[in-house]
C-alpha cells in the first residue's frame, strides 16, 4: 500500500462534460427523429454525412496535434503506436464533435448536396474549432461556422423543398419580401403549423414544440444554462413587438395583427433552435450570469436587427458567430464581478435594446412605404417600373383614406392607388371594416386590387371568401360601367356592395382628376416598342417556371413586335424582378429591372450591369459572354439566368 | 451541471450512529515542539523527567503570541522525536510515556461558581491564555487573542455544523457532552457580557436540538438559542453561517467582532469550559476516523498526541493493499499526509482515509459550474486562465486574496480540473 499526494480537494461531484454533452445529444433526439420522419432518407444522408465527417476530422486533427514525437506513420498500425494515440483521445474527442454535427445537420435543409455539407464540416470543424486549439479553446460555434460559410459560398444549392422555389423558401423567406406578405404567409402556414413543424425550411428548426421539449430537458438537467436562452428569445421578442406594432400602426397595412405578426416571427425560423442549443454551448459563451444573460441580448437583438433591417431572411447563425466575438469583450468587463446582477446591467440592457427598438421601428416603417410601392406594382403588373417617389394628394371620397400618385420609372403618371376603407355596423352586433388597396389607371379603367383586410364580427371566413370573391369578379380593365355591372353575388352579398362602393369611389375619384393628356402613353413596354399600342388587350398569361408573365406588344395594326417577359428569382441574399423584352427575331431588345431586391453594397452594381451589359441586339449565345460584376457575382449569375430563361420561354413557347 | 453546487456528498453515514469509542490511554503521546503558527519554542523538560497531565513542558513563540506546551499524561519524557505535523510538515514531537496514572498537576483544580461568577474578561484572558487554548475547529487561532477585544459583543455564535462531509466528530461531542457546551457558552457570554448566544446546527441534525433544547431548558437559560441554518457546504465558513443564522451579512476582511459578533467551534467552547471550571488545557478531543479505505470508521475520544497508525490499527487497519488518499481534517480543506507516522494534536478533528481513484482532467469546456458554486462570488475560471498567463494585474483585479479555499470550485468542475491548486498558485504570484 503507499499514500499517494493529492491535494484539497479530495472528493468530486460525479457530474463531468461527458454527462452534460450525452445530455445534449439526447435534447437534440427528438428533432432529429422529427427531421427523419419529415424527410426522409433526404435527412438521413445529411445526418450522417455531417456527424461522421465531424468526428473524423476531430480525430485527424487530434492525431496531427497530439502525434507522439518521434512516431514514425507505420507505427500507428503497431499496438504500442496506437495505444500512445490512443490514450491521448479521450470520449469527450467523440462527443463534441458528434454534437456538433448533428446541430450543423439540423440548421440545413434536408437534401443539400453531400459535397456542400461535406465542406461546411470541414470548415466548421477544421477552421471553427480544431485551429483554436480543440474542445474548449474554440471562440466560435463550429457548427455556425460550417452553416455560414456553405449559406455564403452554396447559397443558390441551399433550398427549401415542398415551396414554389420562386415565392421564397421558408415562411421567413415570405415575410422578408415584406411583412405585408404576413397574409400570404398565414394562409400558407398558420401559426400552429409552425409550432407543429408542419412547414419547410431547415431540418431542426421547423418544430418549435420539440424543440421546446429538448430545452425541457437539458435545462431540467441543468446540462445548459437556460440565462442566454431566455434572454435571446426575450430580447428578440421585445424588438419583434416594437417592430410588429409599428408595422399594425402604419395605415396602409391595416391588415397586419401585431399578435400574429409577433407569434410568427417568433415561431419561424432558426431562432428557438438557436436558442436552445446554440446559444447555450457553454465554450462559446462569457462564464457569468450576467455575462451570458449580455451575450443571449447581443445574439437576441443581432438577429433581429439582421431579420427587419437586412437582406437576409434568417440570420441565428450570423448572430451568433459576430456575438462569439463579443465573448472575450464580456468577460473582460466583467472581470471582478460577483456574479451577481446589478442595476447597472439592467439599465444597460434596457437602454440599448430601447436604442435598438427605435432604430429599427424607423427602419420597419420606412420599409412598409417601399411595400406600398410593391402593391402598387402589383396593381399595376401590366406597367411595370415604377419609381419609389409617392405623390400624396387628399382623396375626394370619404371612403378613401389615402390617395397616391403612381408613376413609372420615366416619371410619367400612370395612375392613382387608393387606399378604401368600408365600415359597416353590424345589426348583429359589432363592426365590420374592409380595407383594400385599388389601383386606378389613366384611362379610369381599374388596374387592380387588393383586399389588404376584413375584420367581420361574426364570420371568420369572410377574409379569404372576399378575397377569392374579389379574385373572381374584378380584372384589371373594368370600366365604371362594368363595375356597376359586377356580379354581387358570387361572395357575400353584402360584402359585395361595400367593395363595389370602395372601387366606384375610387375610379369615380380618378375620373375627377384627369391625368394630363401627355401622361397618357407612358409605360415601360412602350418605351421598349415605340409603336406599341396600349389599348390593344395584348395579356397572354403565361407562368412558366421563372417566367411570371408573357406580354405579346403589338403596334395598332395588331402585327406583333415581340414579346416582354417578367421573371423573377431569387438567390439567398435577395431578389431580382426584370423585364426582359426580345424581338420576332429573337434578339434582345432591352432589360429592365423592375425590382432591384439586392443588398446596398451590390444593387448598384446589378443595376449598373444590366445597363451597360445587356443591350439591343444580344442573341442567347452572347449571353455567356457577359462577365459578373465584380463584388456582385451572385446577383450578375442570377441576372444571366433569368435573361436566359426569358429566352428559353422565348424559343419554347413563341415560335 | 450548469448550476450553482451546495449540497455535497454526505457521507457521515460510514461513522455518525456508532458508538463513541474511548481511545484515552496510549502507551506513549507526542507533543509538537513547533507548529504552523509558532516556529521556534523553548523545551522546559529532558528525558527522564516526569511530568503530570496539564503540566507546562514548554512554550512555543509565534510572530505576536507564545503557547504553552501542555503535558496530556502524566508519566516520564522520554525524548524528542521527529514525527509529522498534521500540516504535513516534519517536527520535533517531545514523546512522553504514559503511567496511566492521570494524576492532575497542580494547577488543574476546579473552580466554586462563585469564583466563576466573579471572573471578568480579562481574567478569564489568561486563564485562556495559559491554558494554551485554540480554535479547536481546525484554523488553530489563539482563543486568548479573542477575549482581548475591545469591541463591544452582543451575540455569540458557536458554530456546531461541522459543513465538511464524512465529518460527526463535533455531531458526537455535541450529543455527549451538551451540559459542558451549554456551561462554557454561558461562560463566554459572561466574558462579553453579551445578550444572547446562538448555537448554529445543520437542519437535518433534528436530535442535536432537541438534546441542546433540553439542556439549555433544564439551566433556564433564555439568552441561548438553537438555531437551524442549512445543509449546504460551506455553510460553517463564519461569514455563511453569520449570514445564514442572524441575517447579518459580513463585509470580506472585516472582522466579526467590528459587527459584535464573536465566533466559537463548539469545541473550543468545551475546551473554554475545561479552563474555566478546572484550569485544564485540552488533554482530550473528539476525532473521526473515517473513509472507505479504512477497515472500521468511526468517532474516538481520543488523548491529544495519540499517534495516529495506533488509531488506524484501533479501526483494524486499511481495507486493502490499493493505494490511499490520507487526510487530515475535512475532504474538502483539509491536509494530505504522504505517510501515517502522524500524531493527532488538539486541532486535528479528523483523519480520512480513502482508496485512490486517479482522475483525467479534460480541457475546460468554459461550464462556469465553477463560478456559479464560489460562495464567494469568484470567478475560478477565468483565475485559471490568469494564473496560467502569469498576469498578476487580472489576479488582483479577480480578488484571488478572497479565497477561502473551500475547494466548492474543484469539487464542482465537470472537467476534473484541480482548480484550487491552480489558485493556490495564483496566490503565490500575487503575493
Amino acid at each position: 500500500m503507499k499514500l499517494v499526494r493529492e491535494t484539497s480537494p479530495y472528493i468530486r461531484k460525479k457530474a463531468n462534460v461527458a454527462r452534460m454533452m450525452i445530455d445534449v445529444l439526447i435534447a437534440l433526439l427528438p428533432v432529429v427523429v422529427f427531421a427523419i420522419i419529415q424527410n426522409g432518407m433526404k435527412a438521413v444522408s445529411v445526418i450522417l454525412i455531417s456527424l461522421f465527417s465531424m468526428v473524423f476530422f476531430e480525430l485527424l486533427c487530434t492525431m496531427i496535434t497530439k502525434w507522439p514525437e518521434g512516431m514514425k506513420i507505420k507505427e500507428l498500425f503497431s499496438k504500442e503506436g496506437f495505444k500512445k494515440l490512443y490514450a491521448k483521445y479521450t470520449i469527450n474527442n467523440i462527443l463534441a464533435p458528434a454534437i456538433s454535427g448533428i446541430i450543423y445537420a439540423m440548421i440545413l435543409p434536408a437534401g443539400t448536396n453531400w459535397y456542400v455539407v461535406l465542406v461546411g464540416s470541414a470548415v466548421g470543424m477544421i477552421i471553427g474549432k480544431m485551429l483554436f486549439g480543440g474542445l474548449g479553446s474554440n471562440i466560435f460555434n463550429p457548427a455556425a461556422v460550417g452553416r455560414v460559410f456553405v449559406g455564403i459560398c452554396f447559397g443558390s444549392q441551399l433550398v427549401y423543398p415542398g415551396v414554389d422555389v420562386f415565392t421564397g423558401g421558408t415562411p421567413l423567406g415570405m415575410l422578408s419580401e415584406g411583412l405585408l406578405n404576413i397574409n400570404n404567409a398565414i394562409s400558407s402556414y398558420s401559426i400552429l403549423d409552425l409550432f407543429l413543424g408542419k412547414v419547410p425550411g431547415s431540418m431542426g428548426e421547423v418544430s418549435a414544440l420539440l424543440i421546446l421539449v429538448g430545452a425541457g430537458y437539458l435545462f431540467a438537467r441543468r446540462s445548459a444554462d437556460f440565462r442566454p436562452c431566455v434572454s435571446m428569445i426575450g430580447s428578440f421578442a421585445v424588438i419583434t413587438l416594437v417592430v410588429s406594432i409599428v408595422a399594425a400602426n402604419s395605415t396602409v397595412f391595416a391588415s397586419i395583427k401585431p399578435l400574429q405578426l409577433f407569434g410568427y416571427e417568433l415561431l419561424s425560423g432558426g431562432l428557438l433552435f438557436g436558442a436552445v442549443y446554440m446559444v447555450t454551448d457553454p465554450v462559446t459563451s462569457p462564464t457569468t450570469k450576467i455575462g451570458r444573460i449580455i451575450y443571449g441580448v447581443v445574439v437576441g437583438s443581432l438577429t433581429a436587427l439582421i431579420r427587419y433591417a437586412g437582406a437576409y431572411p434568417e440570420g441565428v447563425a450570423f448572430s451568433i458567430l459576430i456575438a462569439n466575438m463579443f465573448v472575450p469583450v464580456i468577460d473582460h468587463f466583467l472581470l471582478g464581478n460577483k456574479n451577481k446582477y446589478n442595476w447597472k446591467h439592467a439599465v444597460g440592457i434596457v437602454g440599448s435594446l430601447g436604442v435598438l427598438c427605435l432604430i429599427l421601428g424607423a427602419t420597419v416603417s420606412r420599409k412598409t412605404d417601399e411595400n406600398y410601392n410593391l402593391v402598387k406594382s402589383e396593381l399595376f403588373k401590366n406597367y411595370s417600373g415604377l419609381q419609389s417617389e409617392i405623390a400624396t394628394q387628399a382623396p375626394s371620397n370619404n371612403l378613401l383614406t389615402k390617395k397616391v400618385i403612381a408613376k413609372s420609372n420615366s416619371g410619367k403618371q400612370i395612375g392613382y392607388v387608393y387606399e378604401a376603407v368600408y365600415s359597416y355596423d353590424n345589426p348583429y352586433g359589432g363592426t365590420d371594416k374592409y380595407t383594400a388597396i385599388i389601383g386606378v389607371n389613366t384611362e379610369n379603367k381599374l388596374a387592380g386590387i387588393k383586399i389588404t383586410n376584413v375584420k367581420h364580427s361574426s364570420w371568420d371566413e369572410a377574409g379569404s371568401i372576399v378575397e377569392q370573391y374579389v379574385n373572381d369578379k374584378y380584372h384589371s380593365g373594368m370600366t365604371k360601367d362594368d363595375v356597376s355591372k359586377v356580379d354581387l353575388t358570387g361572395g357575400a352579398t353584402g360584402s359585395a356592395a361595400f367593395i363595389q362602393k370602395m372601387v366606384l369611389a375610387a375610379i369615380g375619384d380618378a375620373s375627377s382628376n384627369p391625368v394630363p393628356n401627355e401622361n397618357k402613353e407612358a409605360d415601360i413596354i412602350k418605351s421598349i416598342y415605340s409603336s406599341y399600342d396600349a389599348s390593344q388587350s395584348d395579356i397572354s398569361q403565361g407562368i412558366v417556371e421563372g417566367v411570371q408573365t408573357v406580354i405579346e406588344a403589338k403596334d395598332s395594326d395588331g402585327n406583333t413586335l415581340g414579346y416582354v417577359y417578367k421573371v423573377s428569382g431569387r438567390h439567398e441574399y435577395g431578389s431580382l424582378v426584370l423585364m426582359v423584352a426580345i424581338d420576332k427575331e429573337g434578339k434582345l431588345v432591352t432589360v429592365e429591372l423592375v425590382k432591384n431586391g439586392q443588398t446596398a453594397g451590390t444593387g448598384p452594381m446589378i443595376k449598373d450591369l444590366v445597363d451597360k451589359e445587356y443591350t439591343s441586339g444580344l442573341g442567347l449565345s452572347d449571353l455567356d459572354g457577359i462577365n459578373a460584376a465584380s463584388g456582385a457575382t451572385m446577383g450578375s449569375d442570377l441576372v444571366k439566368d433569368l435573361v436566359k430563361a426569358a429566352f428559353e420561354e422565348h424559343n419554347g413557347g413563341a415560335q | 451541471m450548469i448550476a450553482k453546487t451546495r449540497n455535497i456528498a454526505d457521507l457521515r453515514g460510514l461513522s455518525k450512529a456508532l458508538p463513541f469509542l474511548r481511545y484515552v490511554d496510549p502507551e506513549y503521546v507526542y507533543l509538537p515542539v513547533t507548529n504552523a503558527r509558532c516556529a521556534t519554542a523553548e523545551v522546559y523538560v529532558k528525558p527522564g523527567d516526569k511530568v503530570k497531565v496539564a503540566q507546562v513542558i514548554g512554550k512555543r513563540n509565534g510572530g505576536f503570541f507564545e503557547q504553552n506546551i501542555h503535558s496530556t499524561v502524566s508519566g516520564e519524557v522520554v525524548g524528542i522525536v521527529k514525527k509529522f505535523h498534521r500540516s504535513g510538515k516534519l517536527v520535533d514531537f517531545i514523546q512522553i510515556k504514559n503511567d496511566f496514572q492521570d494524576t492532575n498537576f497542580e494547577t488543574v483544580r476546579e473552580r466554586t461558581p462563585e469564583e466563576i461568577a466573579a471572573l471578568t474578561r480579562e481574567d478569564m484572558c489568561q486563564i485562556v491564555k495559559d491554558c494554551a487554548l485554540v480554535g479547536l475547529g481546525g484554523s488553530s487561532f489563539p482563543t486568548y487573542i479573542k477575549f482581548q477585544t475591545t469591541d463591544p459583543i452582543h451575540t455569540i455564535c458557536i458554530n456546531a455544523i461541522e459543513c465538511e462531509p464524512y465529518l460527526s466528530a463535533d455531531y458526537s461531542l455535541v450529543m455527549e457532552f451538551t451540559h459542558r457546551v451549554v456551561t462554557g457558552i454561558t461562560y463566554a457570554l459572561q466574558a462579553f457580557k453579551a445578550e444572547k448566544a446562538i448555537i448554529a446546527i445543520k437542519k437535518k441534525y433534528t436530535d442535536l436540538e432537541e438534546v441542546l433544547t433540553a439542556v439549555i431548558n433544564r439551566h433556564g437559560l433564555k439568552n441561548i438559542e438553537v438555531v437551524k441554518v442549512g445543509n449546504y457546504y460551506p455553510q460553517g465558513w463564519e461569514i455563511e453561517m453569520i449570514k445564514s443564522a442572524l441575517g447579518v451579512k459580513v463585509p470580506s476582511g472585516v472582522l466579526p467582532s467590528k459587527l459584535g459578533i464573536m465566533n466559537f467551534n463548539v469545541s473550543t467552547i468545551v475546551g473554554l469550559y475545561k479552563a474555566i471550571r478546572y484550569n485544564m488545557p485540552v488533554v482530550k478531543r473528539n476525532f473521526t476516523m473515517t473513509g472507505d479505505g479504512i477497515k472500521f470508521p468511526q468517532n474516538i475520544r481520543v488523548r491529544v498526541g495519540t499517534s495516529l497508525q495506533e488509531l488506524v490499527k484501533v479501526c483494524d487497519g486499511y481495507v486493502d493493499d490499493s493505494d490511499k488518499v490520507f487526510i487530515l481534517g475535512g475532504p474538502m480543506m483539509g491536509a494530505n499526509l504522504l505517510r501515517d507516522d502522524a500524531v493527532i494534536s488538539k486541532t486535528v478533528t479528523s483523519a480520512i482515509i480513502l482508496n485512490h481513484k486517479p482522475l483525467v482532467e479534460e480541457p475546460c469546456v468554459r461550464c462556469a459550474s465553477c463560478v456559479y458554486s464560489c460562495p464567494v462570488g469568484l470567478q475560478p475560471v477565468q483565475i485559471m486562465n490568469a494564473t496560467k498567463n502569469k498576469d498578476v494585474d487580472t489576479l488582483k483585479k479577480l480578488n484571488i486574496k478572497s479565497c477561502i479555499e473551500c475547494g466548492l470550485c474543484t469539487y464542482s468542475c465537470t472537467s476534473k480540473i484541480q482548480l484550487m491548486n491552480i489558485i493556490r498558485q495564483g496566490k503565490r504570484l500575487v503575493k
